[in-house]
């Protein structure tokens, strides 16, 4: 899957409001998205914001099959960090933070 | 939106068992610096090792409004008098009001500002005033949430001031320009709304 499908793929899961938060047993504190100070709208936003030099993806370190993505555009003076997978029929964020924090 | 059900299946890579499914189950899941625990949210629980693998999009908002019950405490010293003009405004805009709106007036001026639906005008300007220059002798101490945190930095960068003291000070000094020195207090009809939810 290619940069601009990962794109409007994740904004449709998104949209439709199918998808989950990872969770490694506690709720982390940083992932601004998963705490609720990042709404969905903004979350596209900063999706729709990132450029192609500023995605990356690997394979997930324990299920090789599934690509892991990284998105870290730049908006208002902030890179931000946006990490996520899909994962039947879901998209998975694994967090969304202010970078360097 | 997409709505989950307690007991609804779905595939999750757990950190321990790898590829796998979960059941969505009900679970208190805490914040991982220990500051809070959201009650009884629906989670994905790994069916092997029964770990929360993921909570989904609908508990969020469990999630967020335990989140905003996280407050930092802020300690202030200011003028006895800075206290006073808290006491009068309070009074002008309700009479059967008692001091503990006070730290509410406050912050709902510090929303106001920082969202410029007040004027921010000159707000820095305020503490070069005579009325500025006094003893610190009395204690101030309000609990805010990150939300608040955020809009003191913000009036901070707009206004340039050094600190969270200088942002009451000159919030109290708005105070006492808008209700306590006019005839006719600014905002009255919208701060006696507000203050409806105190009586």
């Amino acid at each position: 899957m290619g940069f601009k499908d990962v794109k409007s793929q994740v904004i449709i899961c998104l949209e439709n409001g199918s998808y989950d938060h990872e969770v490694r047993e506690k709720i982390d504190i940083k992932n601004l998205f998963q705490c609720g100070q990042l709404n969905d709208d903004e979350v596209i936003e900063l999706i729709r914001h990132t450029r192609g030099n500023e995605y990356e993806s690997s394979p997930h370190h324990q299920v090789s099959t599934i690509d892991v993505h990284v998105l870290k555009p730049f908006k208002n003076g902030k890179r931000w960090y946006i990490k996520f997978y899909f994962i039947e029929p879901d998209a998975m964020f694994i967090s969304v933070h202010e970078s360097g924090v | 939106m997409k709505i989950v059900k307690e007991g609804d299946s779905r595939q999750v890579i757990c950190p321990e068992c790898g590829l796998t499914h979960a059941t969505y189950q009900l679970r208190d899941v805490s914040f991982n610096d220990d500051s809070g625990l959201v009650k009884n949210i629906l989670a994905a629980v790994c069916n092997h090792c029964n770990t929360v693998v993921s909570i989904p999009k609908q508990s969020t908002a469990k999630v967020r409004a335990e989140y905003n019950k996280i407050k930092t405490p802020i300690d202030v010293r200011l003028p006895a008098h800075f206290l006073d003009i808290l006491n009068i405004a309070t009074q002008k805009i309700d009479a059967s009001l008692g001091d503990s709106f006070n730290k509410a007036l406050v912050l709902y001026y510090l929303h106001a500002l920082s969202s410029n639906r007040f004027s921010q005008n000159d707000l820095g300007l305020l503490l070069t005033s005579d009325l500025a220059k006094a003893k610190a002798s009395k204690r101030f101490s309000v609990k805010l949430n990150e939300k608040s945190i955020n809009e003191i930095k913000s009036l901070m960068a707009s206004q340039k001031l050094k600190n969270n003291t200088e942002v009451f000070k000159s919030l109290i000094l708005r105070i006492n320009e808008d209700i306590v020195q006019p005839k006719q207090p600014k905002h009255l009809a919208e701060l006696q709304n507000f203050a409806a939810a105190f009586a």
